[in-house]
């Protein structure tokens, strides 16, 4: 391989190959509250942050890097828990 | 990051990192509820039409911890899939809702929609119950927390496809005309590199349809949207899942909305 990380299973099944992953690095779900909520990602300084809608309508969050990593502000929402924000770095 | 190990792809791009929460397949949920169509048909002189729900396929599944699921759909090109709620039920127990509307019959006619059986597949964070001795690779964050482990199938993220905000709207009574109808009435398409068995994650279709009485704020109908596939191209097409006791007719309004959403594919051939 030219590089990076294969993984197969016990029968010998390719499961992971970071060489034909597309999509970056998976960090959290963030699960929304009655009041916004900012988080920094200081652990990916110089990374590039994807939020995604993973329950719930709406517009997503919008990543800012004035300080040099992602920091991302969610929004408050009506009912806690009711969505739901994948954070993928890449 | 300050210590520990980042793995990137050829083009530079994150994909494993110890600081990470990493996911891993975890398995399918038990079917609860069966989708359903509960319809009627009004025919009340000079009306005749049908109204009633679509109601999704209801599924749980229990974690090994305390987070957070994704939940993945298989993507094909007989159904439109949309995941419409993941809620906690009670501790790690979640509940998953998923309509999936057959293609071979009609997405807004709740009297020719019928339903498919949706592949539903789950991954959870990694934690430190998954740490295994003896063989494999491990990665702990600096607090200690397991974040990757080849004890399990990771979550392997193929491809994010990713799809717009647009709105496409019809004004009825006085003005009659459509701003974008081909967003209606075919959706939104993309292309992707097509996998035998692929299943998305991120798929709730983010997106709102309505339909409006003229002369009132009252609702005639309501859907959303879903994702299929045929061949390279991967589309997100409007649904009704709510049809009042209205028919539409020419001065009604409507209205269809859609969100920006990436759409991770995921290869289920591996799971």
């Amino acid at each position: 391989m030219p590089s990076g990380l294969q993984v197969w299973d016990s029968a010998g099944t390719l499961v992971f190959d970071t060489t034909s992953a597309d999509v970056g690095c998976p960090v959290e779900v963030v699960t929304s509250t009655t009041s916004s909520q900012t988080k920094n990602y200081t652990a990916f300084a110089g990374r590039t942050a994807l939020v995604l809608n993973a329950r719930g309508y709406g517009a997503t969050p919008t990543p800012s890097y004035g300080s040099g990593y992602p920091s991302i502000t969610f929004p408050a929402t009506g009912a806690a828990g009711d969505k739901a924000w994948l954070v993928i770095m890449y | 990051m300050a210590a520990g190990i980042e793995i990137t792809n050829p083009s530079g791009k994150l994909i494993i990192s110890a600081e990470g929460v990493g996911y891993r397949y975890l398995g399918q949920p038990t079917l609860v509820t069966s989708g359903s169509i509960v319809k009627y048909n009004y025919t009340t002189p000079p009306y005749n039409f049908w109204y009633g729900d679509v109601f999704p396929y209801e599924y749980e599944i229990t974690l090994p911890n305390s987070g957070t699921p994704l939940v993945g759909v298989k993507l094909v090109s007989a159904a439109l899939v949309d995941v419409t709620d993941v809620w906690r039920k009670i501790g790690n127990t979640w509940g998953i809702k998923v309509q999936s509307i057959a293609t071979s019959g009609s997405l807004d006619s709740i009297n020719s929609m019928s339903l498919t059986a949706p592949d539903v597949y789950v991954f959870c964070p990694y934690d430190n119950g998954d740490n295994t001795a003896g063989a494999g690779v491990q990665l702990f964050d600096s607090s200690g927390n397991l974040t990757f482990s080849t004890k399990h199938k990771p979550l392997w993220i193929r491809q994010g496809i990713a799809f717009s905000a647009d709105v496409a709207t019809y004004s009825g009574n006085p003005s009659y005309t459509w701003s974008n109808q081909t967003l209606y009435d075919n959706g939104q398409s993309a292309s992707w590199t097509s996998l035998t068995f692929p299943i998305i994650v991120n798929a709730g279709g983010n997106a709102e349809a309505r339909g409006i009485k003229f002369g009132s704020s009252e609702t005639i109908y309501t859907g959303s949207a879903g994702f299929t596939v045929s061949g390279s191209t991967m589309y997100r097409k409007r649904y009704l899942f709510q049809q009042e006791t209205r028919i539409w007719e020419t001065d009604d309004d409507l209205g269809f909305t859609t969100y920006d959403t990436v759409v991770l594919v995921v290869d289920g051939a591996v799971l």
